[in-house]
């Protein structure tokens, strides 16, 4: 009896709120007659039988219900229920029946409601409801819920829903949603709704530079309720092609955030600018205390003992903070001497540390925040951490800008992924400096240029003696330091043997010379001593010299630009150089007898030279490849192909020696 | 630069990682994130999933960088750690049976640079050895609960599986001189699954510990095997306890084509009281331990006795009704396992395959005997260690992965495997030629190896060319065996354009300078498929001003990796078949061709037709006054080779490999 009063003030208060109540729920497919659906199995074969299946039909709906607080504050939130649902329904032929991911299903939550409906090609219909599925734990002890679906053979329809809500919680209420409208399967059609209620506000995020995907929004009077729609229709399968850009910059999606609410007495505290964004990152990465951080001035006085220029001490400091500090552990609030002192932290607590440190050392370093260009385009009027939330430190230099990840132990200090390269970045404030926003460098055409350089002694027999120098910066000089600090003395000689760049002859590694593997401020190079066997075919008259692949203009991508289709565009993030010196010194009887052209062209994506020098029995041959920084049409691949396909002109395959007798010589 | 790639590939993987790391952990404390539909999975949790993928990928590297760079012939460097080792087991009787229960210690103590890198450990579990109380130390001291998880393993097409996998991750700021230990108990279901004792060929050993704590009345035996020379070991025996030690064991280099590098001994464990054998350890033991945990005689239930009646009751030999029932399982029943706790090992009931018209090995071959039995033919499982064997004279569980059948009626036998979808009946993959195999025969075990009859010639190819055209040649190619099997399975689950680069790539890679493209199917039977395609042979025919060259040697078969092993006496060990020919008939008009021929390797001295474990042969002549008819031939067989046998195939390969250099000239005739 004691309950009553409460009650019936929940009553009144539930009868004066504003209600946007729950819309959407699952429909379950109507029984009929299987010719009714339409589905020509040849028919789909014959358009789409490069796939595992198509899509007839994928519909996705997300929806926010509940009641608005207007009255004032509800007691303790009490009768008032926000819940967010979905509703899914996808509808397909399978093509291949060993496609895993459509022939088996997989849910990692029950659902309220569900149907599978699975009609065999010869009409046969089977029902299975989520009492069929199989019950199991996963990695977490969550209740994952299963099922194969029996009996599928080509041309199987499956016709797959469920819907699932639940209480939001008011400590992590879903505010921003993202769905993918594109796929690896051919889709007819694909549908997204969101529903809200009307007082709330979205925005929805721009995919490329002013573009938005287009939508409707229908708005419901009766039921308070406003329903953002997207459909799109022939939506073409994406796949995975080299020199392509991110899936996000390709594929249709849609992604939005709520940008005004008001639910449950509670109000959404959203983000309205970047500088707002940055300064909720602040209290993780930085507290300054010069009182407690005198521990650290102490250490960055130490660190400094050597460093000769600006740069060095820098480099100094980020290598300790890489190499001492474990950023996998608890966080230290932005504490850095706490940082110091465990000599752990977060990643925030690490990148803090290093520009605490810097600081001591007047350094201009920030802590920032990196767009990543995985993330598709960059909407400067969308404010959401899920654009913007890689942590890292620039130090600006008057001519140079430092970007670094120095929680990233096995990173090179000054090698920035491409994804991150040319980004927007957000400068986290604090108190020398303000908000601002810059342009990340792009990786240096300096940085990214392999050099190599070779020379071949032909002995009369055919054999060849080489040394090989490969001059590596950058990207290439990174992973090759990770391979030479992982490999043991006697695994790291067939490693060699692999990288020499001759495809055919038996290679017999002599000796080898690693510079620079340590210092990773200078360019790493690889100087190798082979000889090669089985290459040169001499007959009494002529020497025949197969190069084997290694003036081939850049040999590991060839494979993969054998395709002679195209559907995605070309994206090369970066300038890159490939530079050759060849020199081959060949038998005083032999004459050159390939006529050996010059080469210089270029094309949309870069430029290819190759000149030669003959002196006597030395040929000297300098190719030079460049590939430039371009985001281009899939129209544009034969381009590419002609640069470094299989077919590159750059690709000489053999030089053939005409044999003067040893009388002849003399008669000269 | 094949390594290389993939090094890259694991590299950009590992740096991934290392984003979403960060990303999670930024998310963790300071921004609503897009929430992920299905379930509110907690962050912490969330960063877990992340953290094991990265160990595993960061794991992954290493091996592939360590282990995949076989050395050749460099000296050995100093250790990277020195890794201790104890499995202390407990035998115990009960009434009716054996309970089997051990702890584990492993312990690790830095010696270099390199070995900060190996800082994630493995603990494997399986349904029928449970694992608990994992704990790890640095230094002694207990490492925070964050740092030991699990997850579950699930294979792409094992879609119920108990597997779990344990995961240590200690600080990535670990160096040298620092301990690295960890521990753990395992419960076993049963007293067979008594692991075989694998001493791992790590970088070095300083000890390496078994124990097994019994009743006084049991008799714990070992079967050695040393894949290299033996290693010295001690085995102490008490009252109560039996011990195996291996004291200060040095890692060894690993060797191409050998397949025992990852162990330096291993000792199948044998538990006896009174002479009697309590682990299965003879054919006729473990076979009668299987049959009690699955039916070696499955039947079909009433209802499903009509499947295939009519079309086996119109034919009449034992092999067409074998084929029938062979072609109907490979090709409706999908490979999913199920591997709950009960079906690890045992395959399910055949109704149940039949409803759900899915299932693993073991279930379609259970389904081939049920259905076979039902038409009175006796079809056996057999079960088979598709990896290479340990080759104990004893038997063990762990020694197979595979099921398939075998059938035996007077002299003749044949084996069949209907998992492997693209073989048609009478044709083995290659994978398991030669393979161990115990007959599950409930009457008359047996075991035995697999043998084989496939064609010896996996890849036909004929070209057509004309000297001033070389450019634009054409070729077919008929494919079987492996060949056939690629072309069957990329045409069935690649796109048409990836189906057509794979099958041109498997073709193109066996020879030198052809480059092939535009690619047609001509024909398809059970056991072979023929394409044609548009061939360039400019760098093939070489064209110079005085003359023309054929190769001597075509094909890229031999590599001089296993010229290295020239100076062990361990033998060479081949996982796959070559078997490719090659036809060139080239129209030359103005040119002629001094008729030639070579014959390398076995048999090179007769002209018997029988089949030869390698061999190379070439031939070139004028077929008339304006064409020249090359023909090539290269076989060698999966095989073994050792002590002479070893030499001769070595010796074989390197007059091939100096083959590559001679060619064949075709002269101007009146130039």
């Amino acid at each position: 009896m004691k309950r009553l009063p409460l009650i019936a003030l929940l009553i009144v208060i539930s009868s004066a709120c504003t209600s946007s109540p729950r819309l959407t729920y699952l429909v379950a497919p109507e029984e009929k007659p299987v010719q009714e659906l339409n589905i020509d199995i040849e028919d789909l074969e014959d358009k789409y039988g490069d796939y595992d299946g198509v899509y007839l039909e994928k519909e996705f709906t997300a929806e926010h219900a509940g009641v608005k607080d207007d009255v004032g504050k509800s007691f303790l939130g009490i009768g008032n229920k926000w819940t967010f649902s979905i509703v899914k329904r996808d509808r397909y032929v399978i093509l291949n029946p060993e496609a895993d991911w459509l022939t088996t299903i997989r849910l990692n939550a029950k659902p309220d409601n569900l149907f599978l409906q699975v009609i065999a090609p010869d009409g046969t219909v089977n029902n299975y409801t989520i009492a069929d599925f199989k019950k199991e734990k996963d990695d977490y002890g969550y209740d994952d819920y299963a099922f194969v679906i029996p009996g599928v053979v080509k041309g199987t329809y499956v016709d797959f829903g469920f819907d699932y809500s639940y209480n939001v919680p008011i400590y992590s209420p879903p505010l921003e949603h993202e769905r993918f409208l594109q796929y690896s399967i051919p889709c007819h059609k694909t549908s997204f709704s969101f529903l809200y209620p009307e007082w709330w506000n979205i925005e929805v995020k721009a995919t490329s530079s002013g573009v938005v995907p287009h939508s409707k929004t229908i708005l419901d009077v009766e039921n308070k309720k406003k329903s953002l729609v997207i459909v799109k229709t022939d939506v073409p399968a994406i796949e995975s092609e080299p020199f392509s850009p991110f899936y996000k910059e390709m594929a249709d999606y849609v992604k939005l955030r709520i940008v005004n609410m008001e639910m449950k007495g509670v109000a959404l505290d959203e983000l309205t600018s970047w500088e707002q964004h940055t300064e909720r990152f602040k209290k993780f990465a930085l507290k300054h205390s010069d009182k407690k951080d005198r521990l650290v001035k102490e250490a960055f006085n130490q660190i400094m003992v050597g460093a000769l220029t600006r740069r060095d001490s820098a480099m100094s400091v980020l290598r300790f903070v890489r190499d001492s500090i474990d950023a996998n552990g608890k966080s230290k609030q932005g504490k850095a001497y706490k940082t110091l002192k465990d000599r752990a932290g977060s990643p925030y607590d690490a990148t803090g540390l290093a520009q605490t440190l810097l600081r001591y050392g007047n350094f201009d370093a920030k802590v920032i925040l990196v767009h990543s260009a995985a993330d598709g385009y960059f909407d400067p009027n969308f404010f959401s951490g899920s654009q913007m939330y890689t942590l890292a430190l620039a130090v600006f230099f008057p001519d140079d800008t430092l970007i670094a990840l120095p929680y990233v132990r096995d990173v090179p200090l000054d090698y920035i992924p491409k994804r991150y390269q040319g980004q927007v970045a957000l400068i986290i404030p604090d108190k020398e400096s303000a908000f601002r926003s810059f342009i990340t460098p792009q990786g240096s055409l300096l940085d990214n240029t392999r050099d190599e350089a070779f020379e071949l002694n032909i002995g009369a027999n055919g054999q060849i003696a080489v040394t090989e120098t490969k001059t590596f910066r950058g990207d290439f000089a990174y992973h090759w330091r990770e391979i030479l600090r992982l490999s043991k003395k006697e695994s790291l000689e067939k490693t060699l043997e692999d990288i020499l760049e001759y495809q055919e002859g038996d290679v017999s590694l002599s000796d080898y010379e690693i510079l620079n593997g340590e210092d990773d401020s200078k360019p790493l190079i690889i100087k190798l001593h082979y000889t090669i066997d089985n290459l040169i075919t001499v007959t009494p008259e002529e020497a025949i010299f197969n190069t084997g692949g290694f003036l081939s203009p850049l040999s590991e991508s060839q494979s993969e630009l054998e395709k002679a289709e195209r559907n995605n565009p070309i994206r090369i993030y970066f300038d890159r150089e490939y530079n050759k010196t060849i020199s081959v010194t060949f038998p005083d009887q032999w004459r050159i007898l390939t006529p050996l052209d010059t080469i210089s062209f270029e094309n949309s994506i870069g430029s290819a030279q190759r000149d030669f020098t003959v002196v006597g029995s030395n040929l000297k041959i300098n190719q030079r490849l460049n590939l430039r920084q371009v985001s281009l049409p899939a129209e544009s691949y034969p381009d590419l192909q002609q640069l470094i396909g299989a077919s590159s002109a750059l690709d000489l395959k053999r030089i053939v020696f005409d044999i003067q007798p040893a009388d002849a010589q003399e008669m000269e | 630069m094949r390594l290389l790639a993939k090094v890259w590939d694991f590299r950009y993987s590992l740096l991934a990682n290392s984003w979403s790391l960060l990303n999670i952990l930024v998310s963790i404390s300071a921004m609503p994130l897009a929430l992920t539909y299905n379930k509110t999975l907690s962050m912490d949790v969330y960063y877990s999933k992340v953290k094991v993928l990265t160990v595993i990928l960061r794991c992954s590297l290493l091996l592939l960088v360590l282990l995949s760079s076989q050395t050749l012939a460099a000296e050995k460097s100093d250790p990277d750690f020195a890794f201790t080792k104890t499995y202390h087991y407990k035998i115990k009787k009960r009434k009716s049976h054996y309970v089997l229960s051990s702890k584990v210690q492993e312990s690790r103590i830095l010696i270099s640079e390199r070995a900060k890198y190996s800082s994630n450990f493995y603990v494997y579990e399986g349904s029928a050895s449970k694992v608990d109380h994992l704990s790890a130390r640095l230094n002694g001291k207990k490492l925070k609960k964050g740092r030991v998880g699990f997850h579950y393993q699930r294979p792409k097409d094992i879609f119920f599986a108990q597997d779990k996998v344990h995961s240590i991750s200690f600080p990535t700021t670990i160096k040298i001189g620092d301990s690295l230990s960890y521990k753990f108990e395992r419960k076993f279901s049963d007293i067979a699954y008594l692991p075989i004792i694998r001493v791992p060929n790590i970088d070095y050993i300083k000890r390496f510990e078994v124990i097994y704590e019994h009743p006084k009345e049991f008799q714990v035996d070992f079967e050695f095997f040393f894949p290299r020379d033996e290693i010295p070991y001690r085995i102490l025996r008490e009252e109560k306890r039996t011990s195996l030690i291996f004291d200060s064991i040095p890692g060894e280099l690993p060797l191409p084509y050998y397949n025992y590098n990852d162990i330096l001994a291993a000792a199948l464990v044998t538990v006896k009281v009174g002479g009697v054998s309590v682990t299965p350890t003879s054919v006729n033991e473990f076979v009668n331990w299987y049959s009690k945990l699955a039916s070696l005689q499955p039947q079909l239930q009433d209802s499903d006795k009509t499947i295939l009646a009519d079309e086996l009751n119109q034919v009449s030999s034992v092999t067409e009704k074998l084929t029938l029932i062979h072609d109907y399982v490979r090709k409706n029943i999908r490979y999913i396992g199920i591997e709950d706790s009960a079906h690890t090992i045992v395959p399910h009931e055949p109704a149940t395959v039949l409803e759900k018209q899915y299932g693993d090995c073991k279930d379609r071959a259970c389904l081939v005997s049920a259905i076979a039995s039902e038409h009175g033919i006796p079809v056996q499982m057999a079960l088979v260690s598709s990896s290479w064997y340990l080759p104990f004279e004893g038997e063990h569980v762990s020694h197979y992965n595979h099921m398939i059948c075998y059938y035996e009626a007077g002299d003749s036998s044949v084996y069949f495997d209907p998992t492997a979808r693209r073989w048609a009946f009478e044709t083995i993959p290659e994978s398991i030629i030669g393979a161990h195999t115990l007959i599950l025969d409930p009457k008359t075990p047996s075991s035995g190896s697999l043998f084989s009859y496939n064609k010896s010639i996996s890849l036909e190819i004929d070209l057509e060319a004309h000297i001033d055209s070389l450019e634009n040649s054409s070729g077919t190619a008929t494919l079987s065996n492996s060949y056939l099997s690629l072309a069957l399975y990329s045409r069935a689950e690649l796109t048409a354009s990836e189906a057509r680069r794979k099958i041109l790539n498997g073709i193109g890679s066996s020879l030198r300078g052809v480059k092939i493209d535009s690619l047609i199917f001509l024909d398809k039977s059970e056991s072979s498929m023929m394409v044609a395609f548009r061939a360039d042979l400019s760098s093939f025919v070489i064209k110079t001003q005085r003359r023309a060259y054929l190769p001597s040697a075509p094909f890229v078969v031999v590599d001089n990796e296993a010229l290295a092993r020239e100076d062990d006496s361990l033998p060479l060990m081949f996982e796959s078949l070559e078997g490719v020919t090659l036809s060139l008939t080239l129209t030359t008009p103005g040119m002629e061709i001094k008729a030639d021929s070579l014959i390398l390797g076995e048999n090179s001295d007769t002209t018997s037709s029988a089949l030869v474990d390698y061999q190379y042969t070439s031939s070139i002549r004028m077929i008339d006054s304006s064409n020249v008819r090359a023909e090539y031939s290269f076989t060698r067989s999966k095989k073994i080779f050792s002590g002479a046998e070893k030499s001769h195939f070595l010796k074989f390969c390197k007059d091939y490999l100096g083959e590559k250099k001679n060619m064949y000239p075709l002269n101007w005739i009146n130039k």
